[in-house]
C-alpha cells in the first residue's frame, strides 16, 4: 500500500505508530500495576539489592583484621614488633598462643587469619650483627583478608629491619643520611594508580551494582515478553500496535528501559555525588554506556525468549548468562588469563564491555575517545540482539503452538 | 510406625514429583552438573603471570637498561614497551595494553654512582587489584635485585664476608608463607565458597519452583500433615546431599583444589546443610503462588549472599547489623562451615559455631514452615 499513496502514507502510518505505541504502553502500565511484585522488580528491589550491596562494602577497607603472634623469643625486641603490629590501623593482635599447633587452631576456627611467628634468640642475633627472621603463616584459602593483612605485616617488619639496620651503620660511624643511602642505593615509590588504599568499595561495589542490574534488566525483558506468551495474549498486544512487531517491542520495553536507566543514573550519581568517587574521565561517555548496557541487556532478554518461546526456559537461560557474568567479567580475575573459551565467553558478554568502560572513565579518567570502541560494541549487541530477537518473535509468536508453555 | 509409613511414602512421592518435573530437573541435577564445569572455568590458570607492563625510561643508561632486563625477565611481568614518553604509557594504560609502568627518572645513574639519594616509581592499575598486585611484586622484586646488587656490592668493600654483608642489608628477614590454599590459586579461593551456594540457591530455586506449580496447579503431591511435611523435607536434604557429594567428592578433585580435609565431619555436616537448606526451601516455598516468581528474586540475591559469608569480603568490615542478619540464610554457615572442614581441614569443634547456626537455622525454619504447612493444608 505505501508504494501507491507514498505522501500520505508517511503521516498516516506516524500517526498509528505513535497512537500504537501509548497503547502498549497504557497495556503494559495497568498490567504492572495489577501485579504488585512485577512493579516491584523494576522498582524497589533492585534498588533495595543494590543499596545492599553497598552497605556490604560500604567500610570500603577492612581494618583490625585479627592474627595472631607466637612469640618464641619474648624480648624487648618482639614485645615492640607486637606493638607495632597492633598499631596498624589493617590489623588486630588478638591473641598469643604458646605454640604452632595452637595458633594453627586459630587459623582453622577462622578466630585469625594469619601467624607471626617469632623464633628464639631473634634478639640475641639482631644484637650480635647475625641476620635472623620472622615466619609469617597465612590464610591463603581467604585471599581477600591475607592481601592487605601481609603487605601491613611486611611494612612493620621492614620497618623494624630498617631501624636495625639504621642504628647498626651509625653504631660503625655512618651519619644517619650516609647510612640511609647507602642501605637502599635505589629506593622504590609504589603507587596503584586510580585507586590508591585497594578500598573495596571503588574496586567492587563499584563492578558489582552494574553486574545486579544486568540481571534485573534481562530478567524484566523476559518476564514482560514471555507473560504474553504463557498467557496467549500475543495477539492482544500485537493488536494495540496496530499490528507493528517494532512498535509493540518499543511499547512494551520502554517502562523497563525507563527504570533502569533511572537505576543507572541513581547509581552514578550516588557514588560521584554522594560517597565522592568522582568521575574523573568521560562522563558522557559513562553516561552513554550506562543507557547502552540498558538497551543491550534488553535486547539479549528479548532475544532469549523469542528464541525460547517458554518463560521458565528464557529464565534459566538468563540465569546461566546473566547470575555467573561478573566472574567473566574480568574485574576480579582478570581477562587476559583466562584460557580462550573464557575469554571468548567473557567478551561476549556485554557487561565486560561496559565494566571496562566503566573502569576507564569513572575511575581512570580517560577522555571519552578511549570508550568509543566499547560503546560501539554495546550498540552492536543491542542491534543485533535486538533485531533477531524481533525477527523471531515476528516469526514465531503469533502461533498458538508458541502459547502457554511453562 | 504409621507415621513413619507416611513419611516414607511421602518422601517417594516428592523424588516422583522431582523426576517428572523437567524444569525441577535441571535446576536439581543438571544445573549443578553444567556450573560444576563452567564457573571455575575463567580461573583454569589460577594466576597472572607475565602482565604487560611498559618502562618509562628517561634515564638511558646502562643502569637503566640493566633495570629492564631484570624486569623482562621476571616472571610476572612482561615488558611491551620501553619509551621516553610518560604521555604514551598513559595511553597504552587507557587502551588495557598494559598494566602498570616501571619510571626511571633522568639522572637515576649519575645519583647513584655518586651516592645521592636515587629513586624509581612503580605503578599499577589499581582498578584491577590481581594485575595491580602482579605488577607491583614483580617489578619490585626486579628493582630490588638491581638495587640489592649494588648494595652488596658497596658493603663487600667494607665487610670481610658476602654473608656478612647480606646480613647487615637485612638483618629482620621476613618468610611469608601460604598455608591451606598453598598456591593461592584465585579458583581454588572462590569456587569451593561459590560451590556451596550453586547447592543451596539450586535447591531453593527448585523447590520454589515446584511449589509455585502445585499452588497454580491446585494441588500437592503429599498430605500437608506432619509426615507428609518430614517426607518432603528429607527428599530434598537428600538432593543437597547428593549434589555436596558430587562437588566436595568429585569436583574438588578434578579441579585439584585443596580438600579432603575431614571426610567424617563432612559425614555429619552434609546431612545438616541439606536440611536447613530444604526446610528454608520450603518455608520460602510456602509464599510463592506462580511457577517462576522465586526465580526472579533468588537469582538476584546470590552475590549478596556470597559477600555476607565472609569469604571474599572480611567480615571486620561488615557493618554491624548484617553481621547478625547474615546468619538468616543457610549459606552463611554452610560456606564457612565447609571451607574450614573441606580447605583448611578443620576438625568438628572448629565448626562448631557455623553447626550451630546450621541447626537453629533448621529448627526456626521447620517450626515456621510446619506452621505455614499446616495452615495451607
Amino acid at each position: 500500500m505505501a508504494s501507491e499513496t507514498p505522501r500520505v502514507t508517511l503521516s498516516e502510518t506516524q500517526a498509528p505508530v505513535a497512537r500504537g505505541f501509548a497503547a502498549v504502553l497504557r497495556r503494559e502500565w495497568q498490567r504492572l500495576r495489577a501485579d504488585a511484585w512485577d512493579l516491584a522488580m523494576l522498582g524497589w528491589i533492585p534498588l533495595l539489592v543494590c543499596a545492599l550491596t553497598w552497605w556490604i562494602f560500604s567500610a570500603g577497607i577492612a581494618r583490625d583484621v585479627p592474627v595472631v603472634v607466637v612469640d618464641h623469643d619474648r624480648s624487648a625486641l618482639s614485645r615492640s614488633l607486637v606493638r607495632m603490629l597492633e598499631q596498624a590501623p589493617g590489623i588486630a593482635v588478638v591473641g598469643q598462643p604458646a605454640s604452632e599447633a595452637e595458633a594453627l587452631q586459630w587459623l582453622r576456627e577462622r578466630r585469625a587469619y594469619g601467624v607471626l611467628l617469632v623464633p628464639r634468640q631473634l634478639q640475641q642475633q639482631l644484637l650480635t650483627g647475625r641476620a635472623a627472621s620472622v615466619q609469617w603463616f597465612y590464610n591463603g584459602q581467604f585471599s581477600a583478608h591475607v592481601g592487605g593483612l601481609t603487605r601491613d605485616v611486611r611494612t612493620v617488619v621492614s620497618t623494624l629491619s630498617a631501624g636495625a639496620e639504621l642504628t647498626a651503620r651509625e653504631k660503625r660511624g655512618a651519619s644517619v643520611v650516609q647510612a640511609r643511602q647507602q642501605f637502599e642505593p635505589i629506593r622504590l615509590r609504589l603507587v596503584s594508580l586510580y585507586n590508591e588504599n585497594a578500598n573495596y568499595e571503588a574496586f567492587l561495589a563499584l563492578a558489582v551494582i552494574p553486574s545486579m542490574l544486568q540481571i534485573f534488566i534481562t530478567l524484566a525483558a523476559v518476564t514482560a515478553i514471555g507473560r504474553e506468551l504463557k498467557a496467549g495474549s500475543v495477539p492482544q498486544w500485537l493488536a494495540a500496535a496496530g499490528q507493528r512487531w517494532g512498535t509493540a517491542l518499543a511499547g512494551k520495553l520502554a517502562i523497563p528501559a525507563l527504570a533502569f536507566t533511572l537505576h543507572g543514573l541513581l547509581f552514578v550519581l550516588f557514588f560521584s555525588q554522594v560517597r565522592g568517587w568522582a568521575v574523573e574521565g568521560s562522563a558522557a561517555a559513562l553516561l552513554v554506556g550506562v543507557l547502552l548496557l540498558v538497551t543491550a541487556y534488553l535486547a539479549v532478554g528479548t532475544l532469549m525468549i523469542a528464541a525460547t518461546l517458554a518463560l521458565r526456559t528464557a529464565l534459566s537461560m538468563a540465569a546461566f548468562v546473566t547470575a555467573p557474568a561478573f566472574a567473566f567479567s574480568g574485574q576480579g580475575f582478570p581477562l587476559m588469563a583466562m584460557p580462550p573459551l573464557a575469554r571468548g565467553w567473557a567478551e561476549a558478554l556485554p557487561l565486560t564491555h561496559y565494566l571496562q568502560l566503566q573502569s576507564r572513565h569513572w575511575l581512570a579518567g580517560a577522555p571519552w575517545a578511549y570508550g568509543v570502541g566499547d560503546l560501539l560494541v554495546l550498540a552492536g549487541f543491542t542491534l543485533a540482539a535486538g533485531l533477531a530477537g524481533g525477527w523471531l518473535l515476528k516469526r514465531r509468536a503469533l502461533s498458538p503452538a508458541a502459547w502457554g508453555r511453562t | 510406625m504409621n507415621a513413619l509409613r507416611a513419611g516414607g511414602a511421602a518422601f517417594l512421592a516428592t523424588w516422583r514429583a522431582m523426576l517428572g518435573d523437567t524444569g525441577a530437573l535441571m535446576l536439581l541435577f543438571a544445573g549443578g552438573l553444567v556450573y560444576s564445569f563452567f564457573y571455575p572455568l575463567p580461573y583454569a590458570r589460577e594466576s597472572v603471570q607475565r602482565v604487560p607492563v611498559a618502562v618509562v625510561d628517561q634515564d638511558h643508561s646502562a643502569l637503566s637498561r640493566q633495570l629492564t632486563r631484570f624486569a623482562q625477565a621476571h616472571p610476572s611481568v612482561n615488558v611491551v614497551a620501553v619509551t621516553p614518553d610518560l604521555r604514551e604509557a598513559q595511553d597504552l594504560l587507557w587502551r588495557n595494553q598494559i598494566a602498570g609502568t616501571l619510571f626511571i627518572p633522568a639522572g637515576l645513574q649519575g645519583k647513584v654512582l655518586s651516592g645521592r639519594q636515587a629513586e624509581v616509581e612503580i605503578a599499577g592499575n589499581g582498578v584491577y587489584m590481581m594485575l595491580n598486585k602482579a605488577v607491583l611484586n614483580g617489578l619490585a622484586e626486579a628493582v630490588g635485585t638491581v638495587s640489592a646488587g649494588i648494595e652488596v656490592k658497596r658493603l663487600s668493600a667494607a665487610s670481610p664476608s658476602p654473608a656478612q654483608a647480606l646480613a647487615q642489608r637485612q638483618p629482620l628477614g621476613f618468610n611469608a608463607v601460604a598455608l591451606f590454599n598453598v598456591r593461592e590459586g584465585y579458583g581454588a579461593y572462590v569456587v569451593p565458597g561459590v560451590a556451596v551456594l550453586i547447592v543451596q540457591q539450586t535447591l531453593l530455586l527448585a523447590i520454589t519452583l515446584m511449589f509455585g506449580s502445585w499452588v497454580e496447579r491446585g494441588g500437592f503431591p503429599v498430605r500437608r500433615d506432619l509426615p507428609g511435611y518430614f517426607g518432603m523435607l528429607f527428599a530434598f536434604a537428600s538432593v543437597a546431599v547428593i549434589n555436596s557429594a558430587y562437588y566436595f567428592g568429585f569436583v574438588m578433585w578434578w579441579q585439584d583444589y585443596p580438600r579432603g580435609g575431614n571426610p567424617l565431619g563432612l559425614a555429619l555436616f552434609v546431612p545438616l546443610f541439606g536440611l536447613a537448606v530444604a526446610a528454608f526451601g520450603m518455608l520460602l516455598g510456602s509464599w510463592f503462588r506462580t511457577r517462576e516468581r522465586s526465580a526472579q528474586l533468588l537469582l538476584c540475591a546470590a552475590m549478596p549472599l556470597m559477600f555476607l559469608s565472609g569469604l571474599s569480603w572480611p567480615l571486620e568490615a561488615l557493618p554491624e547489623p548484617l553481621l547478625a542478619l547474615r546468619w538468616l540464610v543457610p549459606s552463611t554457615p554452610g560456606i564457612q562451615g565447609f571451607i574450614a572442614l573441606n580447605q583448611l581441614g578443620a576438625r568438628l569443634p572448629e565448626v562448631a559455631a557455623e553447626a550451630a547456626g546450621l541447626g537453629a537455622l533448621l529448627l526456626a525454619c521447620v517450626g515456621l514452615g510446619l506452621w505455614r504447612w499446616k495452615k495451607a493444608g
